[in-house]
């Protein structure tokens, strides 16, 4: 690095030149650290977190707890929480204890119902009425039964979570919102793990097709529809109460078969459909469903064609009463005419 | 009107009675499939459901059973009407119903010997037998047996739609059919002789011309 004199005579050499190439990369690189804040390209939130996705990225980060031998993912999708509903919400905003220092001890994760319904978001919070939420889901069996294991993260994931309203197609949405069911309620006891942790066994055994004998076409009905269209109550747009037992009118046909039919409600983002006569437009053009997608001009055609010949029956029968009643001629015998 | 040296075989009872049973079942649990709503059918859906479903599977082995029967005993002549002055005789009879329905004697269209239906009878149950029952229970079928059967898409909809708007609407005037078909039994000069007819196979003493 520094010249070596040399008996009567200094010569620039090689050394000089790797110095002064080090000393400006040096500077270069403080430079850069010092600059990268003012131009705003790194928040001192986002380096927060961009310490915690230096460790939760990668390969085989998964945790083994040393006493239980339980292993826990601690991967994070970094594309997948940009895109989700809290892309803007820093690692340290739910993880606030215990997670600046390494081994992470004395951790404490908040809960949704610790932030929502948040104070400076009153009106977007608003519609999903969360009290009542964190209440219905507390007289479930979900909580109930697995009350250390079972939290809302077990379907709504915090990392990756989108509202209805964000998952685009309605088939997007059936297939979001039953994925969060058949975590869990699989006939596939090697299915695919939660990140959190690990799945319940599957209670729906063996199958969820003979789990749901009394629905006629039932694969197609399990397809096509929701698990929580009939597992939740149709008082609420998001619903939390899913009844205990199997008898206590989950058996609503009705829930779908009807007008106002819940198999509208994850349409309810989709561009505006013609109607062509039809109710619940948009329904139609994935599934034509009994009572819910009904032709208004036949239903008129209905009305007037049973009305009419009913109409007359009466009236016919009337005329044939007043024949009936007609005064006897002069010879005593009826007029039978 | 109908001959009194006619007897009515009694598979030709038989099957009226099972078709009426079927079809007054099929109608009703038709009507709580297609106007549900959670306080008019929710208790009964699956029920309606269970009766629909078996119910038009029944009607629809009791048709073929009757078409069997209806051309190997020969009796489907009695649906051929007479073509000459057909129109002329099922308006006759139109009127005949209409301004003399209860009185005795004949009307202007007085059946053949060889068949007991008038020519007004002939023209609706040609078209009942022979028309609107076979669509439904095809309709009905393919409804059923959905989506096998069916194509994925018609018109950019859901490919079920025209079956089951066609079962509907056959439904509909199979049942101003079945209203009128039952008040007309009523009419003639002696209470009940369309009843007793079809039920044990003749009328009570000779009807009076």
């Amino acid at each position: 690095m520094f010249r070596v004199p040399t008996a009567g005579r200094v010569t620039p050499g090689r050394h000089d030149i790797r110095f002064k190439i080090t000393a400006l990369l040096f500077i270069g690189l403080g430079l850069l650290a010092a600059a990268l804040p003012a131009a705003g390209v790194l928040s001192p939130e986002q380096r927060e977190s961009f310490q915690c996705i230096g460790c939760h990225t990668g390969n085989a980060k998964v945790f083994v707890n040393p006493q239980t031998g339980e292993t826990k993912e601690t991967l994070i999708h970094v594309g997948r929480k940009r895109s989700a509903d809290h892309a803007d919400v820093p690692c340290q905003g739910c993880h606030v204890q215990g997670f600046n220092t390494f081994p992470h001890f004395n951790k404490k994760i908040l809960g949704c119902m610790d932030c929502h319904p948040r104070e400076d978001a009153s009106e977007e919070d608003a519609p999903y009425h969360f009290p009542r939420i964190d209440e219905e889901f507390k007289s479930t069996v979900h909580f109930t039964e697995h009350r250390e294991k079972f939290s809302c993260a077990q379907c709504h994931h915090p990392h990756y979570f989108e509202a209805t309203a964000h998952l685009g197609s309605p088939q997007s949405i059936l297939e979001t919102h039953n994925q969060w069911c058949l975590t869990c309620h699989s006939a596939d006891p090697e299915g695919p793990m939660d990140t959190i942790e690990r799945g319940l066994l599957d209670p729906a055994d063996p199958s969820l097709v003979a789990e749901h004998p009394w629905i006629p076409h039932t694969a197609l009905h399990l397809r096509k529809a929701r698990c929580i269209g009939c597992h939740s109550g149709a008082d609420y747009l998001v619903s939390h109460a899913m009844p205990l037992q199997e008898n206590d009118g989950t058996r609503r046909c009705t829930f779908c078969h009807t007008l106002d039919s819940v198999q509208s409600r994850f349409y309810r983002y989709v561009k505006q459909v013609e109607s062509r006569g039809f109710t619940n437009p948009a329904v139609l053009q994935d599934t034509y469903i009994m009572g819910a997608t009904r032709y208004i001009p036949l239903d008129i055609f209905a009305y007037f064609v049973v009305g009419i010949s009913l109409l007359g029956a009466v009236v016919h029968a009337v005329m044939r009463l007043i024949r009936r009643m007609k005064p006897k001629a002069a010879d005593g015998k009826r007029d039978r005419q | 009107m109908t001959s009194p040296a006619l007897r009515l075989p009694l598979w030709i009872r038989l099957w009226h009675w099972l078709t009426a049973l079927l079809f007054i079942t099929l109608t009703v649990t038709g009507v709580l499939l297609h106007f549900a709503t959670p306080g008019f059918t929710a208790a009964t859906y699956q029920v309606a459901t269970t009766l629909h479903d078996v119910g038009g599977i029944a009607l629809s082995v009791l048709y073929v059973i009757y078409l069997i029967l209806v051309f190997g005993t020969g009796y489907w002549r009695q649906y051929i009407p007479v073509r000459r002055g057909l129109w002329q005789r099922a308006r006759a009879q139109v009127i005949f119903y209409l301004i003399a329905a209860d009185q005795e004697g004949s009307s202007d269209a007085v059946p053949s010997g060889k068949t007991r239906f008038n020519a007004l009878q002939q023209l609706t149950y040609l078209i009942v037998v022979f028309g609107l029952l076979p669509l439904l229970v095809i309709t009905g079928l393919l409804y059923l047996y959905y989506p096998a059967v069916v194509p994925d898409v018609a018109l950019g909809l859901d490919g079920l739609w025209p079956f089951a708007l066609g079962h509907y609407a056959l439904a509909v005037m199979g049942t101003a059919y079945l209203i009128v078909h039952v008040y007309m039994a009523t009419v003639g000069p002696m209470a009940g002789s369309s009843f007793r007819l079809i039920t044990v196979g003749r009328t009570g003493p000779a009807a009076k011309r």
